[in-house]
């Protein structure tokens, strides 16, 4: 244990003084203060904050990941040379730019919000999903470090993946909505939901958010199941397991691979 | 402490590199691992670190199989060809984090180290920053800091200056006489001829030499060690 978090406190250092994390912080904290001082109530605030938090938190987690995996490949290559065991070393790295990632996009959305006395409830909902975001697109993003050797093939498929999560999938269910529109909807349109960590986190912020009204009658039957306090805690179930599979997946993929 | 590899395979999709390799590093010898490129010498190398991982056959150290141990890389330094270090650690954060993860205190010879490669300056310096020649001694400190059983050196002196080159040459010649094994790759000629006393020659991912550079020589009817390597790949082509 002692030499794992010797381990993490190295590869925090390694990750925290990279210049441009500061930007990220910055962009955050500039969308939000912007937000805070326009004024308005705090629900209105997190509505104008979701759909950056959405778009910038699983694309940047995915690229910084994959980008910070293939420029410490000299690095892993060194600490495998030493008396450590492999998961120790993908693990300490996973939850060095899981929390760094998390801790700019969090200390840069809800500064603006301390300093203008307008932290809610609305808000550390987002800050919440947010961060699950954060882990669980540094956990696809890394997982596809591990399968690609060649950087750009491996930086291709990140980009590729978040394209894919962010753009095409909604795409995607909406073509299945309107072929099988004769039929009920409402159990395979949860499972759609669930395939892809976005649109999870966004359905459960629009819900919780009470603004389900806007989304018809698939709004209806998602606010039924997200308003309880089971359907609350089986999202977050959900989106746990988009965080440990990846994990997993590249922790047996890393323990088998060839340097 | 004695390294034995025994019908080591290693394929990488239809391509084999290591085809049942056999071979014996011994202690207290610089032993050359040479052969044309392609040959199998990193790959083998990776393989006895742990970095690859073999399809069969088995490596021991000091008579202790390696595989699905990890321990047993504290017994051995290794100097990369490239080191590629952190860029945003600086080296003395490094080599305390070495220190820190063999958990074995801090390293009396480590700072003998920095202050015999002249890197007193670089201490606080980060890697982004660095030469490639200031990195490559900072690997030879890295390597020899714990005064492993076995240095494994993978082009040792490539980048460094003559004077570093020197001092990394008499440092490997320190290590021997103290009985460590170390096992060297290196294309530099003069190099390998002053310091290898043992050869291994790796061809098509088979050993076709294995025994005391003199054994070479008198094979080959070469004098110069660098002849006997030349002729010896020259041969190998010939048969190919």
């Amino acid at each position: 244990m002692k030499q794992f978090l010797t381990l993490l406190k190295y590869e925090l250092l390694n990750v925290l003084r990279g210049r441009w994390l500061f930007f990220y912080t910055l962009l955050f904290s500039g969308v939000s203060y912007a937000i805070a001082k326009l004024g308005g109530d705090s629900m209105k605030a997190a509505l104008s904050l979701l759909n950056m938090v959405l778009l910038v938190t699983p694309i940047v987690s995915i690229l910084y990941s994959a980008i910070y995996w293939y420029n410490s490949d000299g690095f892993t290559t060194l600490l495998l040379t030493q008396p450590l065991r492999r998961w120790g070393i993908f693990a300490s790295r996973w939850i060095a730019i899981s929390l760094t990632l998390s801790l700019c996009f969090v200390v840069g959305t809800a500064l603006p919000f301390v300093i203008d006395k307008t932290l809610t409830g609305a808000i550390i909902n987002l800050l919440l999903m947010g961060t699950g975001l954060t882990f669980a697109f540094t956990s696809i993003g890394l997982l596809v470090s591990v399968i690609f050797n060649d950087r750009m093939k491996g930086i291709g498929a990140a980009f590729l993946l978040w394209f894919y999560f962010s753009i095409v999938h909604d795409g995607l269910v909406f073509l299945t909505m309107v072929i099988f529109r004769e039929y009920p909807l409402e159990k395979p349109s949860m499972a759609l939901v669930a395939s892809n960590p976005i649109d999870l986190t966004r359905i459960m912020l629009l819900m919780k958010f009470d603004v389900a009204a806007l989304m018809g009658y698939t709004g209806r039957v998602l606010q039924r199941f997200f308003s309880n306090n089971w359907g609350y805690w089986a999202t977050l179930l959900v989106l746990l397991l988009w965080i440990i599979i990846p994990l997993a997946a590249s922790i047996r993929r890393f323990n088998k691979k060839d340097f | 402490m004695k390294i034995e590899v025994t019908g080591l395979k290693k394929a990488f999709g239809s391509r084999e590199v290591l085809k049942g390799l056999n071979l014996e590093i011994e202690p207290g010898a610089v032993s050359g691992l040479v052969g044309p490129n392609a040959c199998g010498k990193t790959t083998l190398i990776k393989c006895i670190l742990g970095l690859t991982i073999p399809d069969s056959g088995e490596i021991l150290i000091g008579g202790k199989s390696i595989q699905g141990d990890w321990d047993y890389r504290r017994k051995i330094g290794y100097m990369p060809q490239n080191p590629n270090f952190p860029p945003n650690l600086t080296f003395v954060e490094l080599l305390e984090m070495l220190e820190d993860l063999r958990g074995e205190g801090r390293s009396e010879k480590c700072e003998e180290l920095v202050k015999y490669f002249d890197l007193e300056d670089s201490l606080h310096k980060p890697f982004s920053t660095m030469s490639g020649g200031t990195k490559q001694k900072c690997a030879a400190v890295a390597a020899f800091m714990f005064d492993p059983e076995i240095l494994i050196l993978d082009e040792p002196s490539v980048g460094l200056d003559p004077i570093a080159a020197v001092k990394l040459k008499d440092l490997i010649l320190d290590s021997v006489k103290k009985g460590k094994s170390v096992l060297l790759v290196s294309h530099i000629m003069t190099e390998v001829e002053q310091l290898v006393s043992r050869m291994v020659f790796l061809l098509d991912g088979e050993s076709a030499f294995s025994g005391h550079v003199n054994d070479l020589r008198k094979q080959t009817g070469e004098d110069k060690l660098e002849n006997a390597i030349v002729k010896m790949m020259s041969s190998s082509r010939g048969q190919a």
